[in-house]
């Protein structure tokens, strides 16, 4: 515990000092007995305490042997360092063949500024180090879960269902390029030129088509045809049927 | 930089990836557009259909899309103008695109009967279509169920 005597000097009992108010830094540390008997006197402030009393609260109670000259050297340290911090007054007075009086003001202080601020310094600290933790976990979690969102998306993406197409067989006419899609129809190129020649759209001199087809001669029919090579294909068209050719 | 500001840039950038990141996703973006005339002879009840049309499909990346026909269908002496968009959604399933038409949308001059089963709208049609590329320019092969119904670019 802290204490301001006269409202000019700070007893710190823990750090057994003595130091002025305005100057800190500035600070006497006491002894352990002269720390215990301070403290005596500050609990019986302004009462008169018997060397008695004191000798047994300040050294017997600690296991120490009691004695006069032990007391009278006490006092006197304490007495010096209030001089020595430039507290004149007399604080300390003898009450001959009987004790001591001891007659201040005393305020009690939880704790000084400097600790208060260490303390605040260090819950700040604290939290800051709470705050950071936190915001790298959140981090964390967040990239998770869009790298896992995002693995998921880039496995089933429309381009990834997407396959090249696949041709049995080639085959030219004129400017025209014949491409089978099954090979259970190459035989039936003949018939689907014939079907093409029928709907006007084979007019392979003048310029390139790419041509798809496929057949069972029976039931189905598809024949898909584009302007142009395979690396070029534009103004596409399909004729389906369900019937043979 | 620092150091102890790391964690909270850290954070900062990982909010700022998040949220381009989410942008990027979610925005609605075309993924495959490709068009192509297309004319579909069927033979159903002994009455030849025909579907003259230039079609196009467009997908988008929130897994949502449209189909356009546009043209004329005939069933055996009768004309019919066909000028619909019908809305669908899909889901990849490994090389399998599962789209499900979920609505149609005719313009007025739409004359296309009611009744005929291969428009019917009021139900919902799932399609199992592989799409294969042909060249990397923009030009598809669509497949149903194995067979071809498609050339587009």
């Amino acid at each position: 515990m802290n204490y301001v005597i006269n409202r000019e000097i700070i007893f710190q009992a823990d750090l057994k000092t003595l130091s002025l108010y305005d100057e800190k830094e500035a600070s006497i540390t006491l002894s352990n007995q002269a720390t215990r008997l301070l403290i005596e006197f500050i609990k019986g402030n302004k009462t008169s305490l018997s060397k008695e009393q004191l000798l047994k609260d300040v050294w017997e109670d600690y296991g120490l042997s009691p004695s006069n000259n032990n007391l009278y050297m006490a006092v006197s340290e304490i007495r010096k360092s209030f001089v020595n911090l430039g507290i004149d007054d007399v604080i300390i007075s003898t009450i001959p063949k009987n004790g001591f009086i001891f007659s201040a003001s005393v305020d009690i202080l939880e704790s000084t500024s400097d600790e208060t601020d260490q303390r605040e310094e260090s819950k700040g600290s604290d939290r800051k180090l709470q705050i950071k933790a936190i915001a790298s976990a959140i981090s964390i979690i967040i990239l998770l879960v869009f790298a896992f969102v995002f693995l998921i998306k880039k496995n089933n993406t429309f381009e990834n269902s997407l396959t090249p197409v696949k041709t049995s067989k080639t085959d030219s006419y004129g400017n025209c390029k014949f491409y089978s899609l099954n090979s259970f129809s190459e035989k039936y190129l003949p018939k689907i030129i014939d079907k093409l020649k029928k709907y006007e759209r084979l007019d392979c001199n003048k310029k390139n088509k790419s041509i798809y087809y496929q057949t069972d001669n029976k039931t189905f029919t598809f024949i898909g045809l584009c302007d142009g090579d395979t690396n070029n294909l534009n103004d596409c068209g399909s004729y389906r049927a369900t019937t043979g050719i | 930089m620092n150091k102890r500001y790391l964690p909270f840039t850290m954070l900062a950038s990982v909010f700022l990836l998040s949220i381009v990141y989410i942008v990027n996703v979610y925005h609605k973006k075309t993924v495959l557009r490709c068009s192509h005339a297309l004319n579909v002879d069927i033979e159903k009840d002994s009455e030849l259909v025909t579907f003259r049309t230039n079609t196009a499909y467009i997908y988008y990346s929130d897994n949502s899309g449209i189909k356009v026909d546009l043209g004329t269908m005939n069933i055996g002496e009768k004309n019919y103008t066909l000028n619909r968009s019908y809305q669908f959604t899909y889901n990849l399933d490994n090389k399998v695109v599962e789209s499900v038409f979920t609505e149609v949308h005719k313009s007025y001059n739409d004359t296309a009967p009611e009744y005929e089963s291969l428009l019917k709208s009021d139900r919902k049609i799932i399609y199992h279509i592989t799409i294969e590329r042909l060249n990397d320019d923009g030009a598809y092969l669509l497949k149903n169920q194995g067979f071809p119904i498609a050339v587009c670019s």
